[in-house]
């Protein structure tokens, strides 16, 4: 034994685990693309239909970027199925206390607000209820849920029926947590986000602050079932396109894009 | 067809007593002993008078319209109480709503011997065969009335006339009166078992008719000459000349699915079996008139004689029994350990109150529309657990003010009309965003803006930093302002909006406006956050 290496003893460890957990079946699942970048990272080429995922915030001052990548997944699932409508479930306490959802932002996030049915559970009990029977019924674009991960209803147990139902029903579950979810869950992935300081430093004629650019987060893929966690990508919101870029930070392009502005 | 209904009259010789005994001897109270003479006042001619007493206060000499002060006098012992008709009638009321269990169509009786109404009426037309035939019905009826500590007296006639006046003033307390012999039931009864006014009654009495009998076959002119045409319409009435109209209690459905069951159920999951049994038979029943359900209503009688009732809505019309079941599943679940079958419920009712046309075959169409029906279906059941107001869509609206440009409806039923509604994909986002990447809206706003603390201002310009909910936010980048006049045309509107859309530091975005302008208004302006970006 004292013979093998640290790598070949895991490599051991995870065959033997293996079997227990719950087979990806990727040949069957379908896939959003996050960008060539993210879906590498991914086991199934990128974020599965099927499964719960979990957006976290880093710190409770991150709750914002964490629910503009929370629009931008949405946005990226209801891309995958155009028709379907997109549940959401409002949480209405701390961290989630910054009023409601707002029609013209998320259609910003190129999410049409006409197709969201937004449910506002008053007990996270009613909450879990409510993702999970529509999960099931599996004809939604995406079901989203606002829980705060500090809830006494909100445990593994909780996650892994979501997870159930959302591989009955074959229609992805997010949960927007706050920043306290740090304990165990039966999601597939988990991102951790961060706010970014916008990129690119537009400046109108005559004004002497910049402008704030594209929407931007520090993005970590924190846990993910099949891969290794940890990476960690400056991810950017582009809206034209509709999808998550993970630039290169250029000086060239700056100064093209600022030429252009005050050209 | 008059001959063909049949008519009940329940008379309820002493409801006030009754009821005043029923609730005293409800829950947690000391019983009272219904031995001691009691009796109910209330103000009238002369001051307090008796309206009502039970039987121990009758013996005492004790009788109604007595003067307070002279019954007491008479029985010092005599323990008075007040009278309270309107809980009367509110209670008369529930139990008409708990004679549904016999037919769906009772009311309480709106005339009564006195001046409150003290009766129920209820048509049991095609009912009866399902208590056994007319007299066991009343039979029944009467014992679980009885149960229930009142006593009543139940008669059943062609007409609602001749069912009161018997049950009024008849012989026997449980009484079926064949059609066609109301003639010779009514013969020996006082006029005033007609129903009529108590001075024209009087006024038959000084002419020396006394008994309905005497009206048979006497001249209708001089009679309607001297006292109006009620005598005549009422005889009518009584007698099935005349069909009298009756506004029911419930309103008449005609689709509804009853239950009677020889236990009383207090397991929640029996009642959810029979629900989905009456919501079968009241799916039949839709689908042969093509109608689908939009409001239901699920009533519970419990054996003490309390009706729940429980409502129940769908977004589009529905036949589906399983669906149907299933909104009241979710109403009892979420009822849970507050449900209270009392000693049971002994028999349930469905009803659909409101109905939409509903296509035949809507089974036959693509899968697309089968799951916009099943989220429809799903919505509902959200509703009902949650309710209504809890599940919502958001609308454009044409307005340029932020808070008003987007309006939530609940996801129920229709929305509101669409007469100020714009096209669905104008969601009025400004030009400003055609500039690359900038986000013009935010994702979440606050219901109500919140005030923030601006440290170092730029006059005309977006501030250096803020502080909101106590943190304090260094202003890096700024696009704006976006100027957002009142709409003038509405009364209450504020002021113009200065609206900056603002990164601080660590790259978090806040949409903040100055309310007022610096030039125009005498007072300061002063800053908000009103939302935050993602």
């Amino acid at each position: 034994m004292s013979g093998t290496s640290k790598a070949g003893l895991l490599a051991d460890l995870r065959a033997r685990i293996a079997p227990y957990e719950a087979p990806l079946r990727e040949e069957e699942t379908r896939v959003v693309s996050l960008g060539d970048v993210i879906d590498e990272t991914l086991p199934s080429g990128g974020l599965r239909c099927d499964a719960l995922h979990e957006v976290a915030a880093l710190g409770y001052g991150d709750i914002g970027a964490a629910m503009g990548f929370m629009a931008a997944l949405v946005s990226r699932f209801t891309e995958a199925s155009p028709l379907a409508p997109v549940l959401w479930c409002e949480g209405s306490h701390t961290p989630f206390d910054f009023g409601g959802l707002y029609g013209p932002g998320l259609a910003a996030f190129g999410l049409d607000p006409t197709r969201l049915v937004i449910v506002t559970p008053s007990r996270e009990v009613e909450l879990l209820w409510t993702l999970e029977e529509a999960l099931r019924l599996g004809a939604f674009a995406a079901v989203v849920g606002e829980i705060d991960a500090s809830a006494r209803a909100f445990d593994l147990t909780a996650t892994r029926r979501l997870q159930l139902a959302a591989e009955e029903g074959g229609s992805p579950a997010l949960l927007l947590t706050g920043h306290q979810n740090v304990g165990t869950s039966a999601a597939v992935t988990r991102w951790r986000i961060a706010s970014a300081p916008s990129s690119v430093g537009l400046r109108l004629e005559g004004q002497s602050t910049e402008l704030p650019g594209r929407p931007r987060w520090n993005v970590t893929l924190e846990r993910c079932r099949g891969a290794e966690g940890g990476a960690s990508w400056l991810a950017e919101w582009d809206r034209t396109r509709l999808e998550i870029a993970v630039p290169h930070r250029r000086v060239a392009e700056r100064k093209k894009a600022e030429l252009k502005l005050v050209g | 067809m008059i001959g063909r209904r049949r008519i009940v009259a329940v008379f309820l010789p002493h409801w006030p007593m009754d009821r005043l005994f029923r609730v005293l001897n409800g829950k947690g109270g000391k019983p009272v002993d219904r031995r001691l003479p009691l009796a109910l006042a209330a103000p009238a001619q002369g001051g307090l008078r008796i309206t009502a007493r039970n039987r121990a206060a009758a013996e005492e000499g004790i009788v109604q319209g007595q003067l307070v002060a002279d019954a007491m006098a008479l029985c010092p012992r005599l323990d008075v109480r007040e009278a309270d008709p309107a809980a009367d009638a509110a209670a008369l009321k529930r139990l008409a709503d708990w004679c549904g269990r016999y037919t769906p169509w009772t009311a309480p009786d709106a005339q009564g011997h006195g001046e409150e109404p003290d009766g129920i009426l209820m048509d049991v037309t095609g009912c009866d065969h399902l208590f056994g035939g007319e007299g066991a019905l009343l039979d029944d009826l009467v014992a679980r009335l009885r149960g229930f500590g009142i006593s009543a007296r139940a008669v059943s006639a062609a007409t609602p006339g001749a069912a009161w006046a018997l049950a009024r003033f008849g012989e026997a307390p449980i009484f079926v009166l064949p059609a066609g012999e109301e003639e010779r039931a009514l013969k020996n009864l006082p006029v005033s078992a007609l129903r009529l006014s108590p001075n024209i009654s009087e006024g038959l009495h000084r002419l020396g008719l006394k008994r309905i009998g005497d009206l048979y076959g006497r001249p209708r002119a001089p009679i309607t000459a001297r006292f109006g045409p009620e005598i005549a319409r009422r005889l009518d009435e009584a007698l099935g000349r005349a069909s009298e109209p009756i506004s029911p209690e419930m309103p008449l459905v005609p689709f509804r699915a009853r239950l009677l069951f020889a236990e009383g159920l207090t397991r929640i999951e029996d009642i959810e079996t029979a629900t989905e049994r009456l919501a079968v038979e009241l799916c039949d029943l839709l689908t042969r008139d093509l109608k689908g359900a939009r409001r239901l209503e699920l009533l519970l009688f419990r054996v003490d004689g309390e009706v729940t009732k429980i409502l129940a809505g769908t977004s589009a019309p529905s036949r589906e029994a399983r669906h149907i079941a299933r909104l009241f599943r979710e109403k009892l679940k979420q009822a849970g350990d507050d449900f209270d079958a009392g000693f049971g419920i002994e028999a349930m009712s469905l009803a659909a109150l409101t109905v939409d046309a509903m296509a035949p075959s809507q089974g036959s169409l693509s899968d697309e529309r089968h799951s916009a029906e099943d989220i429809d279906a799903l919505i509902d059941r959200i509703g009902n657990r949650l309710g209504p107001a809890r599940v919502r869509r958001l609308r454009p609206y044409a307005s340029h003010i932020p808070e008003r440009a987007v309006v939530a409806v609940p996801a129920m039923g229709e929305a509101p009309p669409a007469s100020s509604f714009i096209s669905p994909h104008d969601w009025r986002i400004p030009d400003l965003q055609r500039l690359d990447g900038v986000v013009g809206r935010p994702l979440r706003m606050l219901a109500c803006a919140e005030p923030i603390e601006v440290t170092a201002e730029v006059p005309e310009g977006p501030p250096h930093s803020f502080r909101w909910r106590r943190v304090l936010h260094h202003v890096v980048r700024a696009e704006g302002p976006e100027r957002i006049a009142p709409e003038w045309w509405r009364r209450d509107e504020g002021r113009t909006r200065d609206y900056y859309r603002v990164e601080d530091k660590e790259g978090r975005r806040f949409w903040l406006y100055r309310d007022g302008l610096y030039t125009r208004d005498a007072e300061l302006p002063r800053w908000y956050l009103h939302g935050i970006f993602g």
